[in-house]
């Protein structure tokens, strides 16, 4: 499987960081911005906060095309594909599905 | 490749690409939406007048974000005025004038109440203003005033008249309640409204919807493109 190694670790990659960035924005900066913050709009916080949603939005947009890639290369199944795609967006999901397609390329690579 | 598209496997992917490519545009322009629906809003916002305490800082400059707005005042004009010099209302030269306007908290404010052919006493009285706020200006920073005439509407002057709790900035009169005998014809403002923060976040959404909607049209034709390779090996072999 020419190429499938690479994909792998591209995606890997992109499940890490998306899943860190998804992790800290909904664990520490929800609670802070709606909670400790809800009154005060206008805190350095917020800002941050924002940006950091905006950066998620583009660290998706790399990830779905990691995640894509290898997907297509392991020939999952479409409910598979979208499993993967849709978990980049739900917190904690991405090093779930980090965690099996790991687990099938190795199977696979090692065959 | 027809043949393999009419392929029951072929006719539900293809169905689901459509329905996941309305999907993708649906949720852009919806974003796309959410960001003008929030620019509208915010310039709405703006247009709105405010009392001149909440934009008018005493003691500081003007933040630049409040050039432009709309605002109320209500106090009493006291002395003494400012004379401007060498300002024209329809073609004809004359004089800007502005008093402070003495507010209920006991802070001033700069209001520029209009346009004399020539220097002429002002009254003073109880009043309503509305206007719009601007900024100082700072062209002929050396200049000083002589017998109340000023040729630039700067801090240093207007400071250096009335003191330095003045509030920031200068209120461009637009109407007056009640008028007073012997008022200055009011000039009209010529600031533009500054501008509002941009809804990058509803922005950046509706953009990268487009791409997920470009991800679905790639994938699934190179999808098809591996389909159609595979098949084309096994017919070789067979």
């Amino acid at each position: 499987m020419k190429g499938l190694a690479g994909a792998a670790t591209r995606y890997r990659i992109m499940a890490w960081i998306t899943g860190v960035l998804l992790a800290v924005l909904v664990c520490i900066g929800m609670p802070l911005r709606y909670w400790l913050l809800k009154d005060n709009w206008n805190a350095p916080i917020s800002t941050i906060y924002a940006i950091g949603w905006v950066l998620h939005g583009w660290v998706f947009v790399v990830y779905l095309a990691a995640a894509l890639d290898v997907t297509f290369r392991m020939k999952y199944s479409v409910l598979k594909v979208l499993g993967v795609a849709i978990s980049g967006t739900i917190p904690f999901m991405s090093f779930v599905a980090e965690h099996f397609v790991k687990r099938d390329v190795n199977a696979r690579l090692t065959q | 490749m027809l043949r393999l598209l009419f392929t029951p496997r072929w006719l539900a992917r293809s169905l689901l690409g459509v329905v996941l490519l309305v999907a993708c545009v649906g949720l852009g322009v919806w974003q796309w939406d959410r960001a003008q629906a929030t620019l509208d809003a915010e310039y709405a916002a703006l247009e709105v007048p405010v009392s001149v305490s909440d934009l008018a800082p005493a003691g500081a400059d003007l933040p630049s974000e409040n050039v432009g707005r709309p605002v109320f005042a209500t106090g009493r004009y006291a002395e003494p005025p400012l004379y401007v010099s060498n300002r024209s209302l329809d073609g004809r030269n004359g004089f800007w004038v502005l008093s402070p306007l003495d507010l209920a908290d006991g802070s001033q404010v700069a209001v520029l109440r209009g346009w004399l052919p020539e220097i002429a006493k002002v009254p003073i009285g109880d009043v309503t203003v509305n206007g719009v706020m601007q900024p100082y200006e700072n062209f002929y920073a050396d200049s000083t005033a002589k017998n109340g005439v000023i040729v630039s509407m700067s801090r240093d002057e207007i400071v250096a008249a009335w003191g330095a709790d003045v509030r920031a900035g200068i209120v461009n009169l637009s109407s007056q309640e009640p008028t007073l005998p012997g008022d200055p014809l009011p000039v009209p403002s010529t600031v533009q409204l500054g501008g509002v923060g941009f809804p990058l976040q509803n922005f950046f959404y509706a953009l990268q919807w487009l791409i997920f909607a470009g991800f679905v049209v790639f994938f699934w034709w190179r999808w098809i493109g591996i389909d159609l390779r595979d098949l084309n090996k096994e017919k070789e072999a067979s």
